[in-house]
Parts: C-alpha cells; sequence; structure tokens
C-alpha cells in the first residue's frame, strides 16, 4: 500500500534520466607490487595496525609462539566448533582470533573476509585481538578495484576490516577497542 | 607610472563604485578609477548608478531587489567591461542576475562583469605595477570572490594552488605577505547575516583578527571592502593595533 | 522556537567552550584536507559521485523495486513507510511479531528523525543506542549536535560526571580510554542479550540488495551478529545503482567526514543469518517530494558525512544544537525547510553563505545556493519577519533611484557624523554590538566624481 504511494510519488517528480560519466581511472602510476604493499603498510599502521612481515613458512610458527589461547580460523577444525549456532557465551571469551584475509586495499588498509571465512559472523568483531594473514600478491590499489575484484553475489555478509575498532567519541580523543577489537595484527606475506 | 612598457589594450570601462564604498569608503572608488586610468583604460562613471541589490536579495527580498537591478542594467549597458572594487557584487550581477529577462543587455553585462584583481590578472594581464608597499600583510579572501569568481583556489578544494590577489600584491616592492592559520575562513560579514546573526559574525570577525595578529599582519587586504568595513568596526571597538586596506589603494600605490 | 540567533548567542556565551569546539572541529576539517589531497583524483570522484547519485535519484522508483526484489531473493524481508509514523508502527510490529525484549541501535539519523526512541519509549520498550557518542547522550536525554560526532558539544569532565552516574565510573575520572573501556564493559552485555538490531544505512545496492554501513566502533556489527532479528532503516535516497559504485563512494565517504582513509568496519548485509531474520525498511517521510524539484532536489544525494558541518564557521561557533533540527549545521538548514518550512525559518539565514559547504559536500550539492534560494522562497511565502521584509521593501525603494540613493546617503553620513554616540548606540542598533560604524567621509564618491569633472572641464 504504502510501498505502491511512495513510487507513484517518485514516479510523479522524479526528473529525466540522466546519464553517468563514465568511471574516473584511478591514477595507479608507481603504484606497481612493492610500491602497493608499502601503502598498505603505512595506511594500516595510520589506522592503529601491527604489521608483521614475514615468509609464508614463519606464519604459523610465529602466531602460535607470539599469542597463548590464539584461534585460528583458517583451520577447518576450529570452523566446525564455532558455527552459526555457537552460543555467544563461548564466542565472548574469544581472546585472539585469527582469519585469513581475501585481500586487501593499499589505500586504505582495509582486509575483505565474507562468510565462507567466518563460522560465526560475529567472530572477527567480538574477539578481543583479530590478526589476518595475508599475501601480498593480494594487494589492490583502491577501493574501486576491490570492489570490482568481488562477487558479493555469492555471499550474505561481507566486511572490509581497517585496523581496530576505534573511537573518538569523547573529545575527538582516539581511543582503541570501542566495541569490536582492541588490536590488530597483520601477518604479511 | 605607466605600469607596462608594452602599450596594454584600451577598453571602455563602466566603473561601478558599490553603495557602501559610495558611501562610507569614496577612497577605496578613487584609488580603483586612478589605478585603471593609469593602466591606459578609458573609464566611465555612470552618475545614475546605485546598488547591484546584493543586500536585499542574499536577505532573501529579490523580488524587491529586481527595480535596482533594472538601473545597474541600464546605466551599465554601454561599456565593453565593467569593473568593480568588490569581488561580492561582481560576482551577484553574474549569478544572480538571472532573474532578469535575459535580454542581450542583461547577458552582456553578466559576462562583462568584472573584479578589479580578476580584471587586472586576466583581462589586462599586468605584469609590473611599480609600487612600493614595505608592509606586513595578510590576505582576506572573502568568500564571494574566492568560492564565486574563483580569485584564488579554495582550500577546500583539491586543485593547484593560486591566487590573483597574492599574484598582484606580489609586484609591490618590500611587501611581505604573511601566511595565515586559515587561509580563507569566513569573516563572518555576510550582508544581512551581520545585523541578524550579530554575536556569531562578529565572533568569527573576532576569529579573524586573531590569526592575522597571531601572524604579525600589519595590514589586512582584501577584494571587498565590506569585510574590511565590519573587521575595522571590530579593531575599532577592541582597540586593536591593526589596519585595514581595499587592494585597490595598495595597488595604486597609496602609502599608508 | 526560540530564534538560531538566540541559541547561537547562548552557546557563545562560554567563549573558551566555543574557542574549543572551532577548534576540534576544524582539526577535522584540516584532517579531511590531507587526506583527500592524498588522492590525486579526488575532485573527480566528487564530480562522479555525484553523478551516480543523480542518476539514482533520476530512476529511483526502478532502483527500489529492483533492491526489493533482490533483497527478497536473498531471504530479507523488505517494508515500506511512508512517513514517520509508519516507520515507527512498522518497527514495532516487528518487535511485537519476533518477541523481542532488548534492542540495540547503531546510528541511523533516519530513527532520530522519525522520533523511533521516544515512540517506543512511550509504549514501554527501551532502545540502547551504541554508538559511545549517541549512548552518551542518550544517557544525558540530549540530541545529537552532529550526526557524525553526535557529542562534540560535550567535554569530557561532563561526560565522566554522566558515567559516573550512569555506569559507576570513579567520581571525577575523565579519561577517555578509561571512560570508553567503562562503555565498552556495559555495551557488550546489551549487545550479548539483544534479540533485535537496528542500524542505519550508509549505501543500499540496487543490483545485488545489499545494505552497507559504515561505523569505526564496530557497534553495527556487533548487534546484527548478536541478535537474531536485524533491522536496517534507510531512507528512499540512499540508493546506489551498483556495486561497483561503492567503490566511489567509500573512497569518499570516511575522508570526507573524519579524515581517515576509510571507516573501521564497511559491512555488507546480504542475507539474514542462518535462523535469524532480516528486514530491510525503506523510508520516505517527504524525500519524494523534492525529487525533480529545480532547487532542490539535489539536496537529495547527501550521503550524511557531516563535512559541511565540520567546515561551516557559523556551525563552528554556534554549535549543533542551536539549529533545532536533527540534521544541524548548512546541510540541515536546506533540509529541515522542506519538513516545515514555518518552524524551520530561521535556518536558512543562518549562514554567512560562505560556500564552504558546497565545496567541501563530496556529492557536490550547492548547499549555499539552496540557502539563497530558502531565502528567496521563505521571504515570499511571507514566513519571515514583517520588519525585515518592510525594511527591504524600504531599502530597494531607495536604492533602485539615484536621487533617493544619494538623499539616503547623505541623511546616513550626517547621522553618523552628527548624532551623539549613544542614541546611535542603542541596543538596536545590532551592528554596534560588537563593532563600532564606519567613519563617515566628508563626501560620497560620487560627490567627489562631480567635484574632480567639473574640475577637469
Amino acid at each position: 500500500m504504502s510501498k505502491e504511494e511512495i513510487l507513484a510519488s517518485i514516479r510523479k517528480r522524479k526528473g529525466a534520466t540522466v546519464e553517468v560519466q563514465n568511471t574516473v581511472q584511478i591514477q595507479a602510476s608507481g603504484w606497481g607490487g612493492t610500491e602497493l604493499r608499502k601503502q598498505f603498510i603505512e595506511n594500516l599502521k595510520a589506522a592503529g595496525a601491527e604489521v608483521v612481515c614475514l615468509k609464508k613458512e614463519e606464519v604459523d610458527p610465529y602466531i602460535a609462539s607470539t599469542w597463548e589461547n590464539v584461534l585460528d580460523f583458517s583451520q577447518p577444525e576450529v570452523m566446525t566448533e564455532y558455527t552459526a549456532t555457537c552460543p555467544l557465551e563461548k564466542l565472548n571469551k574469544i581472546e585472539q582470533a585469527v582469519f585469513r584475509g581475501n585481500f586487501g586495499v593499499a589505500e586504505n588498509g582495509a582486509i575483505w573476509l565474507e562468510d565462507k571465512d567466518l563460522p560465526h559472523r560475529i567472530a572477527p568483531f567480538i574477539a578481543q585481538h583479530l590478526i589476518f594473514k595475508l599475501d601480498t600478491n593480494e594487494i589492490v590499489a583502491t577501493m574501486q578495484d576491490a570492489y570490482r575484484r568481488m562477487d558479493l553475489k555469492d555471499t550474505g555478509f561481507g566486511v572490509f576490516i581497517s585496523g581496530p575498532s576505534k573511537t573518538a567519541d569523547i573529545e575527538q580523543s582516539l581511543v582503541y577497542g570501542a566495541h569490536g577489537a582492541k588490536e590488530l595484527t597483520v601477518c604479511l606475506t | 607610472m605607466q605600469s607596462n612598457d608594452k602599450k596594454m589594450k584600451q577598453h571602455k570601462i563602466g566603473l561601478f563604485v558599490p553603495c557602501y564604498i559610495d558611501m562610507f569608503y569614496p577612497r577605496v572608488g578613487i584609488a580603483t578609477l586612478e589605478l585603471l586610468e593609469k593602466l591606459g583604460q578609458e573609464v566611465g562613471y555612470p552618475p545614475e548608478q546605485t546598488c547591484c541589490g546584493q543586500p536585499l536579495a542574499n536577505s532573501g527580498s529579490e523580488q524587491e531587489a529586481l527595480a535596482t537591478y533594472r538601473n545597474f542594467v541600464r546605466n551599465f549597458r554601454d561599456f565593453d567591461y565593467i569593473v568593480t572594487p568588490s569581488g561580492s557584487c561582481a560576482y551577484h550581477v553574474r549569478r544572480h542576475y538571472d532573474i532578469l529577462e535575459q535580454t542581450e543587455d542583461v547577458k552582456k553585462i553578466r559576462e562583462t562583469t568584472y573584479e578589479l584583481c580578476e580584471f587586472l590578472t586576466d583581462i589586462l594581464q599586468v605584469d609590473d605595477l611599480k609600487i612600493r608597499f614595505p608592509h606586513r600583510v595578510g590576505i582576506h579572501n572573502s568568500c564571494h570572490g574566492l568560492r564565486g569568481l574563483k580569485l584564488a583556489s579554495a582550500s577546500e578544494r583539491m586543485e593547484p594552488r593560486y591566487s590573483k590577489l597574492r599574484r598582484l600584491l606580489e609586484k609591490a616592492e618590500g611587501i611581505e605577505i604573511v601566511e595565515l592559520d586559515r587561509n580563507d575562513e569566513c569573516c563572518g560579514f555576510g550582508g544581512t547575516f551581520s545585523i541578524f546573526e550579530p554575536d556569531v559574525s562578529v565572533k568569527m570577525g573576532k576569529d579573524r583578527l586573531d590569526d592575522h595578529e597571531r601572524n604579525g599582519v600589519e595590514i589586512i587586504t582584501a577584494a571587498d571592502m565590506s569585510c574590511l568595513m565590519h573587521l575595522e568596526g571590530i579593531i575599532r571597538r577592541q582597540k586593536k593595533n591593526i589596519q585595514v586596506r581595499h587592494i585597490a589603494e595598495i595597488l595604486n600605490g597609496h602609502s599608508l | 522556537m526560540m530564534s538560531h540567533a538566540c541559541k547561537a548567542k547562548q552557546f557563545l556565551a562560554n567563549e573558551s567552550r566555543v574557542d574549543w569546539h572551532n577548534r576540534t572541529l576544524w582539526l577535522v576539517r584540516q584532517k579531511r584536507d590531507r587526506v583527500a589531497a592524498a588522492v590525486p583524483e579526488w575532485e573527480h570522484l566528487r564530480e562522479q559521485a555525484a553523478s551516480i547519485k543523480k542518476e539514482a535519484l533520476a530512476n529511483l522508483d526502478v532502483y527500489l523495486e529492483q533492491l526489493e526484489t533482490e533483497a527478497t531473493r536473498n531471504g530479507v524481508t523488505v517494508l515500506w513507510a511512508k512517513d514517520a509514523g509508519e516507520f515507527n508502527r512498522i518497527i514495532l510490529h516487528i518487535i511485537q511479531k519476533h518477541g523481542v525484549k532488548n534492542i540495540v541501535k547503531s546510528k541511523s539519523m533516519l530513527t532520530e528523525e522519525c522520533g523511533l526512541n521516544p515512540f517506543l519509549h512511550d509504549r514501554g520498550i527501551e532502545v540502547v543506542d551504541t554508538d559511545l557518542g549517541e549512548r552518551i547522550i542518550q544517557f544525558r536525554k540530549e540530541t545529537p549536535s552532529h550526526i557524525v560526532l553526535p557529542a562534540i558539544h560535550l567535554k569530557k569532565e561532563e561526560i565522566g560526571e554522566t558515567f559516573h552516574e550512569k555506569l559507576n565510573t570513579e567520581k571525577g575520572a575523565s579519561d577517555p580510554t578509561y571512560l570508553t573501556q567503562a562503555a565498552r564493559r556495559h555495551l557488550r552485555e546489551k549487545f550479548l542479550a539483544a534479540d533485535m538490531a537496528l542500524t542505519g544505512v550508509n549505501f543500499a545496492v540496487a543490483e545485488t540488495g545489499t545494505v552497507v554501513v559504515c561505523t569505526n566502533e564496530g557497534n553495527a556489527d556487533m548487534g546484527v551478529h548478536a541478535a537474531p532479528v536485524q533491522v536496517h532503516c534507510m531512507g528512499i535516497e540512499k540508493i546506489v545503482p551498483k556495486q561497483d559504485d561503492l567503490g566511489i563512494f567509500t573512497r569518499l565517504l570516511a575522508r570526507n567526514a573524519t579524515g581517515q582513509a576509510v571507516t573501521t568496519y564497511t559491512s555488507h548485509y546480504r542475507k539474514p543469518k542462518p535462523g535469524g531474520a532480516m528486514y530491510i525498511v525503506i523510508v520516505d517521510n517527504g524525500r519524494s517530494n523534492y525529487l525533480g524539484h529545480p532547487k532542490y532536489s539535489d539536496s537529495l544525494k547527501c550521503i550524511r558525512c557531516g563535512g559541511c558541518m565540520n567546515t561551516c564557521p557559523v556551525y563552528r561557533r554556534s554549535g549543533g544544537h542551536s539549529y533545532g533540527y536533527v540534521i544541524p549545521g548548512p546541510i540541515g538548514s536546506i533540509l529541515a525547510p522542506q519538513k516545515e518550512a514555518q518552524k524551520y525559518r530561521d535556518l536558512p539565514f543562518a549562514s554567512s553563505l560562505c560556500g564552504s559547504c558546497s565545496n567541501v559536500c563530496p556529492v557536490k550539492i550547492a548547499i549555499h545556493e539552496q540557502l539563497y534560494f530558502w531565502r528567496q522562497d521563505l521571504t515570499q511565502q511571507k514566513r519571515t519577519s514583517f520588519l525585515k521584509r518592510f525594511s527591504m521593501k524600504v531599502a530597494g525603494f531607495l536604492l533602485s533611484e539615484n536621487t533617493r540613493y544619494n538623499l539616503t546617503g547623505i541623511l546616513v553620513r550626517w547621522a553618523l557624523r552628527y548624532l551623539p554616540h549613544g542614541l546611535l548606540y542603542l541596543p538596536f542598533n545590532a551592528w554596534g554590538r560588537g563593532r563600532e560604524l564606519p567613519v563617515p567621509p566628508r563626501q560620497s564618491f560620487k560627490q567627489w566624481y562631480e567635484g574632480r569633472k567639473k574640475t577637469k572641464n
């Protein structure tokens, strides 16, 4: 009922169709592999994240030796333990959670996660400390590249995460750990 | 002081002296006239001119301003260019005379009305003024000139930096142009805004003055006397040791 | 309702607070300038964003129906509300249908606009605002003074006092980290107990049926993923046609809002969680009235970044509450009269028309021009004060003809010269409150020019 009223009101008043200009091409001059990596690291740090550069084979030993109660969600057995029906009380006890990031965005340090990476959707938000594994080859320059690359049609939920949770709602003082992860570490290979 | 070696093209210019300059700051009109004449221009001053109508229109009474607009058009239709020492008035004629019937006269007037610095830069392409002004000068970028006429790049926009005022002032020997903390914040004049929102208006003006004072400015200059009238009003009320000069006065070689 | 000028005067009474407010927001503006300057194609992005929004609005009916089709296919229930009352009733219905007890909400200016919290409160249902700033003002029973920084009008000592009272933090404690941690603990309990999460929507993608929500705190995600029922509330103008369009808008939004390269979380909700329910509520509430409007339709392009507030020299000195509308600052001053022209008639005048807002706007709304147009319309509708309209009529009469104009000039100069100071600076002289009047010259330019002509001849 209201739908028809709203649409009728829109149809009555909307202007003529407007042509959209072509999408702006990104000036990626000099943004080759190493530059992308450099930009990505800089922007991650600016967003409050810690970045550790490792060889592929060093990642798991590094994580295991650095954190005690770490849960690695890139391992199938962990995924099956924390499914969508897992009680929140149990999820709320997660100290460190590890995820394999699908790809990162150089211009802002964001990392993409989606349903297939997540046992319970709340996991990367409820954990106190978030750890990403990411391959340097999986860095794109900008958000425009990022959206061209992903296909949301296959997933029910997806998120870009850039740094730990933060707020500046009290006098514009930056505080990490508003509601989500208090710390974020990226293991870049 | 013939300013350029090569002879400048002579244009037939109609000088528009905005109402408040005519009434309170004739020296600014005089400086503009003298400067244009020194630059070899044929300057006429239509004696029946009054106001561009902006004070009314910005207060929401555009309709009450129509008669004033028409008086402007009647007075200025016979010139190559109309030049005025006010960015705000020039912008108003160009942008807001669109509610008049767009006759040939109106169209021509909207296209050929120029703020002084813009005229000197874009049309006369002045590159030497043979003037001396050994003072620490702060430029006040009046909003309509800045964002309406694009006399300078605005700090909000990510584009190459330039300033027509600065480029002209730099021709004065001995001048020191002072960098401000906020390069182009509004002074709070805003026409009748200064009357209907006096508290915010005065606070904005005080903050602008503080910026200039903090950075050691002796003289504040602008392409709009209205902003300077507002700032001067606060300077005199607060007995501050800083002065205002319209840019036409400096470019015309007036010393302090 | 008290005028903007009166409320601004109250805010200005505490000058050091005003200076702090001004400085703090200016810092945000400077941060914005730095990150925007780091994107070489910034101005192109604005152009592109404006163009996408314009096209989306021109085909809004098509895109809204596409959104509904796609979302429905994804298992989402789409509901439509033509006004605030219907919106509130829809939310109440969802609450009752699912037997909801505990509701958490992340920031949504739309729910503020529709008065959802008071509506539910009157029916015995409490909504917990989970954005830290929103929670602070909810505790204090205030309204947001900024759409992105809702508690920017408060000092940490005041927040410490509120938290002491509500969350039992130490008396006198005002350290932002300490207070934030207290709020984290308090709100985490609320998240874990929530059975319904409400969010606003930053962008809704017609092509995929996705709604996108951007936060820094992660509160939208904590609520949405914890509660079995998730409800996303959007104005009809939040539509973008394609997923790729998000690439443009996510590059602009956070940079322009807070000077961050992106918000910490950019969340894309497309299907309900296993066993959960997901709703999208599409709200008109007067928006469609201004679609295709020759002067005001562009205001519907707004993506609510708040950039125009941070840059506005008036907003920074008058505070968000001086506007009296749910969205303050320049954009609020052109949206408010669309809602109720009479009530908000003074807002388009609460601006010096400096134009900084239009230059900052990521979707290139010519805000200052719309302010100018509203001034004309409100005056013609006789909504402005009689005195103002009358004095403009008189001024129009005096300024439109040479003789009258000259006489006025002579009179004014005479008055300035000969009237006693006390008479010139009577209280009704608003100019004279903080400023001296100009020193009148002996003659006008016109008189000088006449004299010069005579001597020349």
